[in-house]
């Protein structure tokens, strides 16, 4: 089993997410893909985790699994002690719209919804008031330097402005956990390591747990661990730039 | 019935398919690419081209009621005209001198153009079958000469064989056609009393006659197709003390039946020049080519019932060229990738349009063949109900398909579809190549482009143009001058907020429209002008309902947003939901328009139907004064309350009138009682009924015009005591079933009406007009009659009479007994309260057929919403997975997409309530239906509404529960 390494940065003791032996098979007709083969991980809170391997290696199918967008066909995955697999698909879907926060490759912004309707999306579902909701979305925008931008909408910010939009989204709700799919995939490079650094601003400032999918090293580099993948199983470890102290 | 002709319609689908061959010859590639396509994605094949066919199917359904009807009155004509192609008849419909027939017939030049020629005397008889104990009120009686009849052909006698020339006939020997000897059910032999109307006297004749055999209602003896007693003419004309008179001369022209018809003419033209030779005897007389003119009628029957339906159902054509503009943009959308790809290797704009017109057409060849046969459907369900509701009167419309009409309308189909595709092709071949690439939202700009801005302004100009061309014609005017302004608001949106361009140029279209229909002055052009107006002025109104909505959507989305707001659970489903149909402007707003235009006529249709209360006794009290029986007999009679023992015991009270016809001038016109139909008569004698004075001052019919300075009550006292006159919708050329008020410059109410009777002309004050169906002439009081015709027996006695019963129930028997205690005088009865029912009911079956026929637009509308909702889920696969990715219960995702689907159906259903409202309330408030109080029928609508909303909610459900069940792994995976 790959545990987390104390670090003696942000991560805690207490694991928050843990799975053990999971396998996921695609089926499509008669050919069965084992898409992963018995993966098993623990990461504790606060810690930034980055899985890293070549394109079909399972990352993103591992993040599917973990955050409940997807089942797995056995083994266990536990979220804050929950047993995921346990859960009905409502239960599910509470249990992300309050305790986790998504940024994707391709950002997917809602592009009929402005950046600050965009961002107060989460917190109206998890019940807030309009009002309340409002506030808390332009102050995340605030966060993320999208002040003046909240009116826009995602077709007319560039690519760097709809990802911060995305985290803003993702952590206007103070999720435990982060998941992030190839954040930085669409992105330059000076612009994806100014996203990169504001998520880890995100989890130095509110100890969020990050998970993300990579396949760029600068990005991978930057986190507590960095996990190998290859062929749906896990194949190293390594520790992230992270894990040594404060960013350099 | 239609043959197949190369018809404009079919020509030009020949041309256009001759040009996309060429095209296709060029671009094999393109061909082959458009048609793998429709084979390719069969699921969207078979919902675009059942979107697509409703264009055809409501151009076939009107086609094969058009061709119907048509094919019925052929034959009807042919039933009752036979032989016979042209008569010679008086203008008033009198009697006249047999020496005009026997001029006639001695004309060499005149005869050699007929293959026969006969006098004819008609009038009408209450018969009397002594044997069978039956007795029939209103029976035709025709007088024929049997040696000059030969060659009209023979009668067939019903039952055994060989032919009848009436040889056998003399003063005691009749013939009876089926009819007449069906209703009195009489056999060969019976003994028949006749009580003749006599055409030449106030007092009718009697005679006593037998059955000499009884003949088919076919040849000969269907001619006037109704019950009749033959005689020989010169017996007739004994029995009415009438010799050498006659009622038309009968020519047959050559050939047989059918050729007869179209070779009329010239005999026509020599008989008239022949009359013209008459002098003062053949002053009055008209030629008619009878037969001629009724087929051309059923030519115009068709053509008009045809050209109605199509207007009728224009808005559901409308509304399927909507979803076929929706449909392809869908398209576009879905393949939006591919086609920026395309473009990004060098294809032009114009292959793409090609691209989509060579697939589109795949599409509409099959909408059309399929539409034709579903409007053959129609067609046949239309004509089952009319049969249904209109076989107690005989009606029996055949099921007619004609080959040619059905291509027409499959042509016509097929060129509308593929003119709405290559506009939408090319709408959407403008997009921007690296936003499709990369499959990003096209970016919304709130300003019109430049060179939309220049087509809306070429637009205004040319319509500006043309309103001031057609200043004469001030509805036209004002829908090109709606039109107009509409048009110049898109370069007016450059220049200021568009939100405020759109919104004025639409409300001040609305206004035009609106209040020149309140302003419209009473016209006439008949139904399909109605109809035509009715259709531009309400998809103007329409149009400009939905502008004002979707100029201002932020608001729309912003109010739904706080009406939502109050439920926690909806909020996050209602923000999204609400911001996905107004980010799509132009979607929302053609499928807006689309439900807003089926609703807004369902909702016209309805408050029009609305007009004739379905209250009996309220209907029988606005049409007869709340009298049941209408009684008209053949000799003059003062009936008291001993004249029959009904009279004393079961009729709670009645009224009697002297009825006379008279010439009857209104501001130096002479007025004529017009046919069933409308337009203005010509000139001729009117029905003038003298009221006793418990008609006048007991419940009287209601008036829907009353000249200024009376009321109800004081016209009717006017009319007591001789110095006014209530006029009925017949003389007022409308016969009873004309719109309310409609075509009424002739009598100008206040102004004197002159009555020319036998003591000169007398004149009285026009000061009401009642719109009863029953009541057909001018009411005068007796007084005014007598002193118009003094001393007349028919204004001194009574041939018309008005019944009320004691009780209701007792209705159908009390008419037969009227009948039969006061056969001496030919009493014929109606039950009135029986004629509403039926009139009522076959008017609200005939209006509920046009709803359902306009119900098409609907079903158009929520098969188009079921495809939208079901593409939409395909295009927003991602978006679907994001929100579940973000915590959305699969019950949210179902209740957005429901909260989605019912706001665009409500924004619809709103606008078409709205306009459809305000549309009727300026027509009601207009010179057209004056008097008519608007009335909505809330809980009719209610009804409609609620099986659009359910029937919208059942063709959604499929899609809206697919979308909830999307896996989120999937659907992101479907760009990560």
């Amino acid at each position: 089993m790959i545990a987390a390494k104390e670090s003696g940065t942000s991560p805690g003791d207490d694991v928050v997410i843990e799975c053990q032996e999971v396998r996921k098979t695609y089926k499509t007709g008669k050919i069965a893909v084992e898409a992963l083969r018995g993966v098993d991980l623990r990461v504790h809170r606060g810690e930034v985790v980055a899985v890293m391997g070549p394109s079909g290696c399972g990352k993103t199918t591992l993040l599917n699994c973990l955050s409940g967008l997807d089942d797995v066909s056995t083994g266990s995955v536990r979220i804050e002690g929950k047993e995921i697999a346990r859960m009905n698909d409502n239960q599910r879907s509470d249990f992300r719209a309050l305790r986790m926060g998504f940024v994707f490759q391709n950002y997917n912004l809602m592009p009929v919804l402005t950046a600050v309707e965009n961002v107060e999306l989460p917190l109206l579902l998890t019940g807030n008031s309009r009002a309340e909701s409002r506030k808390r979305a332009h102050e995340s925008l605030k966060v993320m330097g999208l002040e003046g931008r909240e009116s826009h909408r995602p077709a007319e910010l560039s690519g760097g402005e709809q990802q911060r939009v995305a985290i803003a989204r993702s952590i206007v709700n103070s999720p435990a956990i982060l998941w992030a799919d190839e954040p930085t995939g669409n992105l330059d490079t000076q612009t994806a390591l100014k996203v990169i650094e504001l998520l880890l601003q995100v989890n130095s400032r509110t100890g969020q747990t990050v998970v993300m999918v990579t396949h760029d090293p600068n990005v991978g580099k930057r986190s507590h661990r960095i996990l190998r993948m290859d062929s749906g199983v896990m194949l190293a470890e390594e520790t992230g730039e992270l894990a040594a102290g404060p960013a350099a | 019935m239609a043959e197949i002709a190369l018809t404009p319609a079919l020509l030009i689908l020949l041309i256009v398919l001759l040009v996309l061959a060429a095209f296709a010859t060029r671009r094999k590639v393109l061909f082959r690419i458009g048609a793998r396509n429709f084979v390719r994605h069969k699921s969207t094949s078979v919902l675009v081209v059942a979107g697509l066919l409703i264009g055809s199917s409501i151009l076939s359904a009107a086609a094969v009621l058009g061709d119907s009807v048509a094919f019925t009155i052929v034959r009807g004509t042919y039933e009752s005209y036979d032989l016979v192609d042209v008569e010679v008849r008086d203008a008033d419909g009198l009697v006249f001198n047999q020496s005009v027939s026997d001029a006639l017939l001695a004309s060499a030049p005149l005869m050699d153009l007929a293959d026969a020629a006969a006098p004819l005397l008609t009038t009408f008889a209450a018969v009397d079958d002594a044997d069978s104990g039956q007795a029939e009120p209103f029976v035709a009686v025709q007088g024929f000469d049997p040696a000059l009849d030969r060659g009209f052909g023979p009668f067939d006698p019903r039952g055994r064989a060989g032919d009848l020339w009436g040889d056998e006939l003399n003063a005691t020997l009749v013939y009876l056609n089926s009819r007449a000897a069906d209703a009195l059910d009489a056999s060969e032999g019976d003994r028949l009393n006749l009580l003749l109307l006599n055409p030449g006297s106030p007092q009718p004749a009697i005679a006593s006659v037998r059955v000499a055999a009884i003949v088919e209602d076919s040849g000969k003896g269907g001619y006037g197709s109704t019950a009749t007693v033959f005689l020989r003419l010169r017996e007739l004309q004994a029995h009415l003390g009438l010799p050498a008179t006659i009622s038309v001369v009968r020519f047959s022209a050559p050939g047989d039946r059918e050729a007869g018809a179209r070779s009329s003419g010239p005999l026509a033209e020599s008989a008239r020049s022949d009359l013209a030779g008459l002098g003062p005897a053949g002053a009055r007389l008209t030629v008619r080519e009878a037969k001629a003119d009724s087929l051309e009628q059923a030519q115009q029957a068709s053509e008009g019932i045809r050209i109605f339906l199509t207007i009728m159902g224009s808005f559901s054509i409308i509304a399927g060229v909507v979803l076929i503009v929706n449909i392809f943009t869908m398209l576009a959308e879905e393949r939006k990738v591919e086609l920026g790809m395309g473009r990004a290797m060098g294809m032009r704009r114009s292959t793409l349009v090609q691209l989509f017109v060579f697939e589109g057409l795949t599409y509409a060849v099959a909408a059309a063949a399929v539409g034709t046969l579903v409007g053959i459907a129609i067609g046949a369900l239309l004509i089952g109900t009319l049969n249904s509701v209109f076989g107690a009167l005989g009606a029996n419309l055949p099921i007619v398909i004609a080959p040619g009409s059905m291509i027409d309308a499959f042509a016509v189909g097929v060129l509308l579809t593929l003119a709405t595709i290559c506009f939408a092709a090319y709408r959407l071949s403008r997009f921007n190549i690296i936003a499709a690439v990369r499959d990003l939202p096209e970016h919304v700009t709130e300003h019109a482009s430049r060179r939309f801005a220049y087509a809306g302004a070429a637009v205004g100009v040319l319509t500006l143009l043309a309103a001031i061309a057609s200043r004469g014609n001030p509805s036209i005017m004002s829908l090109l001058l709606a039109v107009a302004v509409i048009a110049f608001s898109v370069p007016l949106s450059r220049r200021v907020p568009s939100r405020a361009a759109y919104t004025a140029g639409a409300l001040v279209a609305l206004v035009v429209v609106l209040w020149n229909l309140g302003g419209q002055p009473a016209g006439d052009g008949g139904i399909e002008t109605f109809a035509a107006g009715f259709i531009g002025a309400g998809v103007v109104i329409v149009f400009a309902g939905v502008l004002i909505v979707i100029a201002n959507s932020d608001y729309v989305s912003a109010g739904l947003a706080r009406l939502m707001a109050a439920s926690r659970s909806l909020r996050p489903a209602a923000k999204v939901s609400a911001a996905y149909p107004l980010y799509r402007r132009f979607r929302t707003g053609s499928t807006v328009a689309m439900f807003g235009l089926v609703l807004f006529t369902i909702v016209v249709l309805s408050i029009f139907t609305g007009i004739f209360s379905s209250d009996i006794d309220e209907q029988l009290r606005d049409q007869s004064g709340g009298y049941d029986i209408l009684g008209t007999s053949i000799a003059p009679v003062t009936l008291t309350n001993a004249s029959a023992p009904s009279l004393d015991t079961r009729v709670e009270r009645f009224v009697q009138f002297g009825s006379m016809k008279a010439p009857v001038l209104a501001r130096g016109r002479l007025l004529s009682q017009g046919p069933v139909g409308f337009g203005q008569g010509g000139g001729g004698p009117v029905t003038v009924l003298g009221a006793d004075p418990g008609f006048t001052s007991g419940d009287t019919p209601a008036l829907s015009e009353i000249a200024p300075g009376y009321d109800r009550a004081s016209a009717w006292a006017a009319v007591e005591d001789g110095t006014g006159t209530v006029l009925t919708s017949s003389v007022l050329g409308g016969g009873g079933f004309a719109p309310p008020g409609g075509g009424n410059s002739a009598v100008g109410l206040g102004e004197p009406v002159q009555i020319n009777g036998t003591s000169g002309p007398w004149n009285v004050t026009a000061v009401g007009i009642t719109q009863s169906f029953f009541i057909q002439g001018i009411i005068v009081s007796r007084g005014a009659l007598l002193s118009a015709f003094p001393g007349d027996s028919r204004a001194v006695n009574s041939t018309f009479f008005l019944f009320k019963s004691r009780v209701p129930a007792d209705l159908h028997e009390l008419t037969h007994d009227l009948e039969r205690e006061l056969r001496p005088v030919g009493m014929n009865t109606v039950d009135l309260r029986e004629s509403l029912e039926f009139f009522l009911g076959a008017f609200n079956t005939i209006f509920l057929l046009f709803q359902s026929f306009l119900a098409l637009g609907l079903v158009v509308g929520i098969a188009g919403l079921a495809i939208i909702t079901a593409r939409n889920v395909v295009e927003r696969k991602r978006e679907i997975g994001v929100l579940r990715a973000l915590g959305f219960r699969r019950s949210l995702v179902l209740k957005s997409q429901l909260i989605e689907v019912l706001l665009v159906v409500s924004l619809g259903v709103l606008i078409g309530l709205v306009v459809g409202i305000a549309f009727a309330a300026q027509l009601f408030a207009s010179a057209e239906v004056a008097g008519v109080e608007l009335t909505i029928p809330w809980d009719r609508l209610g009804l409609i509404f609620l099986v659009t909303y359910a029937a919208v909610l059942l063709a959604s459900v499929v899609p809206v529960i697919r979308a909830a069940r999307i896996r989120p792994s999937e659907a992101l995976r479907v760009m990560e």
